[in-house]
């Protein structure tokens, strides 16, 4: 008996609060940068389940696009962090508050 | 049926493994093993030349990214690293906000309206994931947004270029005048936002 397509909803819904509490928790831009990609991984779980689910290819290729994305994000994030990390000598997020308008 | 329940279960110890892990360096290991367990789970959902994509870009390249990262700072904040990542009294609200967000999807996933497959779709389509399919559906109806991803990651090169390399110039005079500016408008800062004026100065020489 193949599983349902509302496991695979609900697996992606823990992984994506999990990835959520990650960033809401977390004080390490990197560990947040991770946890991002928890949830960017639960999505992509959903879009691959439904994509088996209704027999479209385009969940696929979005999992696809959404990978490049992620990884774009990763490397911009980091950046970011490696550059915080030597300007102002802290990766702690509660201290990084200069852009608060 | 037995394989979902022991791979979800191995993904969801290791989302709380990354979350959880004092060490950076053990999330991103956790991490690799969390995405790797996505990949076993894409394979059984017929989507084979993504598990290999996300075996070999996220658990390879990127995960290698992180560990550079890390390995690039943790030579500068590592020993102090634990103090500040204690809970601040944010703890609760989270995991509230996190149980509300979960129950909200997990009831949706439950009793929301499904549509039922369409003919032919869950049951056979042998041709359903492979390579070739996947291809046509890319380069065919999907060209836009794969030449969209063109795009980010182009603007993700020139982005993470212009970080990097610009890094002596905005530390020299860009960084420290906003910091100075910050205390202009009323808002109170405390003494260790001055601290980190000192690696300004010496973040030039490599």
């Amino acid at each position: 008996m193949p599983v349902g397509l509302p496991f695979y909803l609900a697996l992606s819904a823990v992984l994506f609060v999990i990835g959520g509490l990650g960033v809401l928790l977390r004080r390490d831009p990197l560990v947040m940068v991770m946890a991002i990609e928890l949830m960017w991984n639960a999505a992509n779980l959903a879009f691959v389940a439904a994509a088996r689910h209704y027999g479209d290819m385009g969940g696929q290729v979005f999992v696809f696009v959404v990978i490049t994305v992620a990884a774009a994000d990763v490397a911009i994030g980091l950046a970011l962090t490696v550059l915080l990390g030597r300007t102002r000598g802290t990766l702690d997020a509660d201290r990084l508050k200069w852009l608060r308008g | 049926m037995i394989t979902f329940f022991i791979v979800a279960a191995a993904a969801v110890a290791a989302a709380i493994g990354v979350i959880a892990a004092r060490n950076a360096v053990h999330s991103v290991l956790w991490l690799v093993v969390h995405l790797c367990s996505l990949a076993v789970l894409y394979m059984t959902l017929h989507a084979e030349f993504l598990g290999l994509v996300q075996i070999l870009i996220y658990a390879g390249a990127v995960m290698i990214l992180f560990l550079f990262v890390l390995s690039l700072l943790s030579a500068r904040s590592a020993p102090n690293a634990a103090a500040w990542e204690q809970p601040r009294g944010q703890t609760g609200l989270a995991i509230a906000a996190a149980a509300v967000v979960a129950a909200l999807v997990l009831v949706g996933a439950a009793v929301g309206n499904i549509a039922a497959p369409t003919q032919g779709a869950a049951g056979g389509a042998a041709a359903f994931g492979t390579v070739q399919t996947f291809g046509q559906a890319l380069f065919g109806p999907y060209l836009l947004p794969f030449e969209g991803t063109a795009l980010a990651l182009l603007t993700a090169i020139v982005g993470a270029v212009a970080l990097s390399a610009g890094h002596d110039d905005a530390a020299g005079r860009g960084l420290p005048a906003t910091v100075a500016a910050e205390p202009a408008d009323g808002a109170p800062i405390d003494v260790s936002h001055a601290a980190p004026a000192e690696p300004v100065a010496t973040g030039g020489d490599r």
